[in-house]
């Protein structure tokens, strides 16, 4: 009797590990043939018509489900700068201020594994042969501190520095005159705010 | 062997195999708070990434101004180079309204209609007239896109 069920148990031990061992391939085959169909590759999502200075050049990693990325650049007159999308963990963006080639080196992090692609050289053209002003847009505290500072500071200050100058001052400078000046205690403002009236300050 | 024997190993195997693919499962995305701690470290003004929200489209261009020592006529003619595309890569045509306004939102010059098909590249010439600009005032390019059968607006500020 107890024989019999030694017997059983050491056979399905046995079976249990060979079904475990075919599994085990099976899986192994099925992940290679996944990867090897999901290789990533780079697209340019804007047409070479537009690989001009001063633009953003937006890049969609494809191919793959991308759970990390990180990615550097190198261009020969040193111009350009590489910027992950805070949004998208497909994508990123590139810009350069001067005619130049750039490559892009990109880490991925996949569902199947991890990849590198190596991307280029991208030829970025100057945007125009025209001389010309190119006002480089800001920061959004810049707006957002332009407005605040307009309308809540400007009865008392100036900018400029005619009037009870300000220039260098922090967020936390702001945020201890608004606790010390009486005539500025009825201000409230958030953390955000003060760090952008600081910021159009020091702009 | 008894059915109790059976059932027993069954579930062994089977927790045996789930086990083996955990690794396959998504729980590796970047959730919603990652994305937001990356998007305050990654800012860069050399960029100028002005999306608050996840956009549909990167809008980028930069506003050419001919270098004139009159300041009347500096804003009397101004150029805007820029590129369209969705964030998908996919490019369906883009049907959209292109306008330089003031901070105000006041329209600078006339509005310009196209339709972007391969090409992403949008270029504009915008005659003004008589345009100046005060300390308070700054130059807005304001474009609405059809895309997917929905209406979109993006707004790129130049101080």
């Amino acid at each position: 009797m107890e024989g019999g069920l030694l017997h059983d148990v050491r056979f399905w031990l046995l079976a249990g590990a060979i079904v475990k061992r075919i599994a085990t391939l099976l899986a192994t085959l099925l992940l290679s043939v996944f990867a090897q169909a999901q290789t990533p590759s780079i697209v340019s999502l804007n047409d070479a018509d537009t690989l001009v200075t001063h633009v953003a050049l937006p890049f969609h990693i494809a191919g793959v489900t991308v759970k990390e990325r990180t990615a550097s650049v190198q261009s020969t007159s040193g111009s350009c700068k590489v910027m992950l999308d805070p949004f998208y963990v497909t994508n990123f963006l590139v810009k350069c201020t001067k005619a130049d080639q750039f490559s892009v080196q990109v880490w991925v992090r996949s569902s199947v594994g991890e990849h590198r692609i190596n991307y280029g050289p991208v030829t970025v053209a100057l945007i125009t042969d025209q001389t010309v002003v190119t006002p480089e847009p800001q920061d959004p505290r810049f707006a957002q501190g332009q407005q605040l500072f307009n309308a809540l500071c400007t009865s008392c200050h100036t900018k400029d520095g005619t009037q009870l100058p300000l220039q260098g001052k922090t967020a936390a400078d702001i945020t201890q005159a608004i606790s010390t000046v009486s005539a500025m205690r009825s201000i409230s403002l958030t953390t955000a705010e003060k760090d952008a009236i600081a910021f159009y300050l020091g702009n | 062997m008894k059915l109790k024997n059976k059932v027993l190993l069954s579930m062994i195997s089977a927790t045996a195999l789930l086990f083996l693919f955990q690794n396959c499962s998504n729980t590796g995305f970047m959730q919603g708070r990652d994305l937001a701690s990356e998007w305050s470290s990654s800012l860069d003004p050399f960029f100028a990434y002005y999306y608050q929200t996840p956009p549909v489209a990167y809008f980028d261009g930069v506003l050419v101004i001919p270098n004139d020592a009159d300041p009347a006529a500096r804003f009397a003619d101004i150029g805007f180079i820029g590129s369209l595309s969705l964030v998908d890569g996919s490019q369906p045509s883009l049907s959209y309204k292109l306008e330089l306004r003031k901070n105000d939102g006041s329209r600078v010059c006339p509005q310009q209609t196209g339709t972007l098909g391969t090409r992403t590249r949008i270029e504009f010439d915008c005659v003004t007239s008589n345009l100046q600009l005060t300390s308070n005032e700054w130059l807005v390019a304001w474009i609405q896109f059809t895309a997917n059968g929905k209406t979109y607006t993006l707004e790129k500020p130049f101080h």
